[in-house]
């Protein structure tokens, strides 16, 4: 019998996705930079998304130890157009999260740390 | 200059270097990522060693990070004799994990190693080829302070600085996923 959907981690991006309208796209990302799985729209780059998230890995890391913050849980990036959210899924990987400008940033935060977990428990 | 190096399965393969004095904890760090570290597939752990199991040439542990890329790391061995193995093993490396000693004890043995690590790679170094520091031996009760060890290698605010206990694995995986965060940013998405 084959995995349920909701199983996989394609599934939980799903979830994540179909659950909240402001999600534009999701992606889970080695925490070395190296993409795993994603659910992006076609025009947006799955290797641009991965080094992005290394990037702000990077230098949030050195804020969080630099400034006495300890180990970075997560990095928020705010544009005009909307947000870049970064959490931790377990010590192998990361989830990452473009949403509009308007999105309820509570809720996602919510759902961001179940499918965490998830990804943690599948990784 | 740098190339990407693939095998014939078409795997990328980014080879890291951990660099420091004498017993600093490199080995040490190593073979705490090979024993105790989940998330990461290992391959079979090389060692040239003598008889006191000090590094003699190098240590060798590839660690693969999601099947595509290959991380081939090794270690060097620190006794000032070892010059020329050390320069050696760090021919084609593409990223540097510095182990500084934490006692005060080898304060001068830091800065030598450190000097001829920056005498090895030139302009390269944290430019082409990233590094992170680790302070280890963090747990010592008269270690240097965090400032004093990087004053004492010149290092300011651009480098990563992680401090370790490598003998109960403190800070070690999250110093190599910094190392290997930074390389793959270096190389694969210029």
């Amino acid at each position: 019998m084959g995995e349920s959907r909701e199983n996989t981690l394609e599934g939980v991006l799903n979830e994540l996705q179909g659950s909240i309208p402001e999600i534009e796209a999701c992606a889970i990302v080695s925490v070395e930079g190296l993409p795993i799985v994603s659910a992006l729209p076609t025009d947006v780059d799955e290797a641009k998304v991965a080094a992005m998230t290394a990037a702000m890995l990077t230098l949030g890391e050195k804020a969080a130890i630099e400034l006495g913050k300890g180990n970075l849980e997560q990095v928020n990036v705010k544009g005009v157009d909307g947000w870049l959210l970064v959490v931790q899924a377990g010590m192998n990987a990361c989830l990452t999260v473009s949403t509009t400008a308007n999105a309820k940033l509570g809720l996602i935060f919510l759902d961001m740390k179940r499918a965490a977990e998830k990804i943690a428990g599948m990784i | 200059m740098f190339k990407i190096r693939k095998d014939d399965k078409g795997r990328i393969h980014l080879k890291l270097v951990f660099y420091g004095p004498s017993l600093g904890g490199k080995t040490t760090a190593l073979r705490w990522l090979y024993g105790k570290v989940e998330g990461l597939q290992k391959g079979e752990f090389t060692a040239i060693e003598d008889e006191t199991n000090r590094t003699l040439f190098f240590d060798y542990l590839p660690l693969s990070a999601g099947g595509r890329v290959l991380f081939d790391v090794f270690t060097v061995a620190g006794q000032k004799r070892h010059r020329h193995q050390r320069k050696v093993v760090l021919q084609g490396t593409d990223g540097i994990l510095f182990v500084a000693d934490s006692s005060p004890d080898q304060r001068d043995e830091n800065t030598e190693s450190f000097e001829e690590l920056k005498m090895f790679l030139g302009d390269a170094l944290g430019r082409e080829i990233p590094i992170v520091v680790m302070l280890n031996k963090r747990d010592l009760p008269n270690r240097m302070s965090r400032d004093e060890m990087l004053d004492l290698l010149g290092l300011g605010g651009n480098v990563p600085i992680y401090e370790t206990i490598a003998v109960q694995g403190v800070g070690v995986k999250r110093a190599f996923q910094a190392i290997a965060r930074e390389v793959i940013l270096k190389r694969m998405y210029k």
